[in-house]
């Protein structure tokens, strides 16, 4: 498993270890039943709060990406496909949202944001 | 306890050994010379020195505020300041007793002159170890005149004290003897208690 | 993280020239509680309190729910202190060290000591007072470690060390940590130490407890920003925690939420945090 953080980053750390964790149990890397570190030992190899490596545990528990047993551990859980489906349409809904928004401060109407999304789709393929 | 001993025991190895060597040479002067009975009262003024130079290494490193960052108690830290008193004053009383009725055959005399011996070390120790508990680093100075002023007042008082029962030992039988010595010991015993707890007083109030 | 290792309720201590308190806070278990403030603010005062090693004028402490003026000295046996010096007399050797401390603790491991002293490669014939400063932090750590104590506390145990021992620390104090029955308290003005493992922090300032919070969010609730004067003037004077004036402009210790969009913020570093808070009481008390 690996996991960078930085405090160049804006992020909290939290998020930056919480988005890795969950990043790699949607690709894959992380399998269905796998163990994770416990939060101390994260907490002592990354130096950070132990109670930062909670907060990042307690949210994917929270969003259903790992469960956790008292005494034993916390483990990926077997991942709804759907689930995951939604947790990606939802991040690509709050970028489009983000991008209407500057559109609308830069003056641009939704169809030039069509447009622009288009060449660049293409840019993308070729 | 233990753990003290130990510590006072290691902390100051040259020293010991010094005094080791000193008291070695001079039991061997009087043996030779044939004045033997002089043993006891080496006895009664080791103590006073040996606490003083205890205490000085300790002063230094500040090791009080280790102690009481452990298990051991102040209470336990006072009584072992005492345990070598104690050790030299037994010393003094059975070899006062043993010398002296070795050299002078009068049962009496020996009783008197251990009882004394074993009063004077304790009493003195009683007097110098709460008053090194009191003073720090600074009045480190005025321990050590208040010892060699204890070992002056020591030997003044022994010399005086030996010629006055040499002079009462005529007038007493066995029984007066027996008393004396007891009343002796048992008030040795109360000042003990009593230094000992004032000891743990001051310990108890000092702040590290 | 349930119960607390430390409960301080209401501690004074008044020196000439100087009072500390009233004191409330927690150390929670499971923690390591940075203590930080400028010197002579008290930390050390608190500390030692906490130790029985001085006397406070009032109030209470609790170490692992139990008084300290009953239980202590076996109590003694579960916590490990480092102090700045390692205060035991210079002629004893370090084997000798080790000798007392089984005489002493309960709850002694010297096997544990021993390996102490090996893996920080203290010669066990040396004397203390042979020992470099760094030497003999890692000897008094080695002490602290080796009786199964569960609550270290360190009072400025790493300044005047070198950055590789003080990492050495870090590292050791995180695997002490491993054990979520184990505490740690931990005073020191270096705070780089404290910034990537401290689960809170607690800022002692002329004796008052400013406060005591979780580490990460205080990095996330100030932000450092770099302005110019007109731009400051435009600002909530609430978001505004503390400035450095030069002559180009300000530097300012803010509050995030308080802070209008568009503006450069960057994290903050718990020093930051410190020095602009401590600007900030300065400027309010000199009413500038």
């Amino acid at each position: 498993m690996n996991i960078q953080i930085t405090n160049a980053s804006n992020d909290p750390i939290y998020l930056q270890i919480k988005n890795q964790i969950k990043s790699a149990i949607i690709s894959g890397k992380m399998k269905a039943g796998e163990q994770l570190p416990s939060i101390r030992y994260l907490a002592k190899e990354l130096r950070v709060s132990v109670i930062t490596t909670k907060r990042a545990y307690d949210e994917l528990e929270i969003e259903g990406f790992i469960n956790s047993v008292q005494g034993k551990g916390s483990f990926v859980s077997v991942q709804n496909s759907e689930l995951i489906r939604e947790e990606q349409l939802r991040k690509v809904e709050a970028f489009l949202l983000d991008a209407i928004k500057q559109a609308e401060l830069a003056g641009l109407s939704i169809d030039d944001l069509k447009d622009i999304l288009e060449t660049l789709g293409g840019v993308e393929d070729a | 306890m233990k753990a003290l001993i130990y510590k006072d025991f290691v902390s100051a190895k040259s020293t010991y050994l010094f005094v080791l060597v000193m008291m070695v040479a001079l039991l061997v002067y009087v043996t030779y010379h044939g004045v033997m009975v002089i043993i006891p009262f080496l006895f009664v003024f080791m103590p006073a020195i040996i606490n003083s130079v205890s205490f000085g290494n300790e002063v230094k490193s500040n090791f009080p505020k280790f102690v009481f960052a452990t298990p051991i108690s102040r209470k336990v830290y006072v009584a072992s300041k005492y345990v070598l008193t104690n050790l030299f004053a037994t010393l003094a009383l059975i070899s006062g007793i043993i010398l002296f009725y070795h050299e002078y055959k009068n049962w009496n005399l020996a009783l008197m002159v251990g009882a004394v011996s074993f009063a004077v070390t304790i009493i003195f120790s009683s007097i110098q170890i709460p008053f090194i508990l009191k003073f720090d680093e600074e009045k480190v100075g005025i321990a050590i005149v208040a010892t060699n002023f204890i070992i002056f007042a020591l030997s003044r008082i022994l010399g005086r004290l030996v010629i006055g029962l040499v002079s009462l030992v005529q007038t007493i039988n066995r029984f007066h003897a027996y008393l004396i010595a007891g009343v002796i010991f048992v008030i040795t015993i109360l000042i003990l208690t009593v230094s000992q707890n004032i000891g743990v007083a001051i310990v108890k109030a000092k702040e590290y | 993280m349930l119960s607390n290792a430390i409960e301080i309720k209401n501690l004074t201590k008044n020196y000439a020239g100087f009072s500390l308190g009233p004191l409330n806070f927690n150390v929670p278990m499971g923690c390591m509680v940075g203590y930080i403030g400028e010197n002579g603010s008290g930390k050390s005062t608190t500390l030692k309190a906490i130790l029985g090693l001085i006397h406070p004028d009032s109030g209470e402490i609790k170490i692992f729910g139990k008084n300290i003026k009953e239980h202590k000295p076996k109590l003694m046996n579960r916590i490990g202190v480092v102090f700045e010096d390692i205060n035991i007399p210079g002629e004893m050797k370090i084997k000798e060290v080790g000798k007392f401390c089984k005489l002493t603790f309960d709850t002694w491991e010297e096997d544990i000591f021993n390996q102490y002293i090996k893996r920080f490669k203290l010669p066990s014939e040396q004397n203390v007072k042979a020992l470099s400063r760094g030497m003999k932090m890692k000897l008094s750590l080695s002490i602290a470690l080796s009786h199964r104590a569960e609550l270290l506390i360190l009072d400025e145990a790493t300044s005047g060390l070198d950055p590789v021992v003080r990492d050495e620390i870090l590292d050791i104090l995180l695997d002490f940590l491993q054990d979520e029955t184990h505490t740690v308290l931990i005073s020191s003005h270096i705070l780089s130490d404290l910034e990537k493992a401290a689960d809170y922090i607690a800022f002692l300032h002329n004796g008052q407890i400013l406060f005591m919070e979780e580490k990460d969010m205080l990095v996330e609730r100030y932000a450092l920003c770099s302005l110019d004067y007109e731009t400051i003037n435009n600002l909530d004077s609430d978001a505004i925690v503390g400035r450095r004036k030069h002559a180009f402009g300000q530097d300012l210790l803010v509050i995030r939420d308080l802070m209008p969009a568009g503006i450069e913020l960057t994290k903050p570093s718990i020093e930051d945090i410190m020095v602009y808070i401590i600007k900030g009481e300065e400027n309010e008390s000199t009413n500038l």
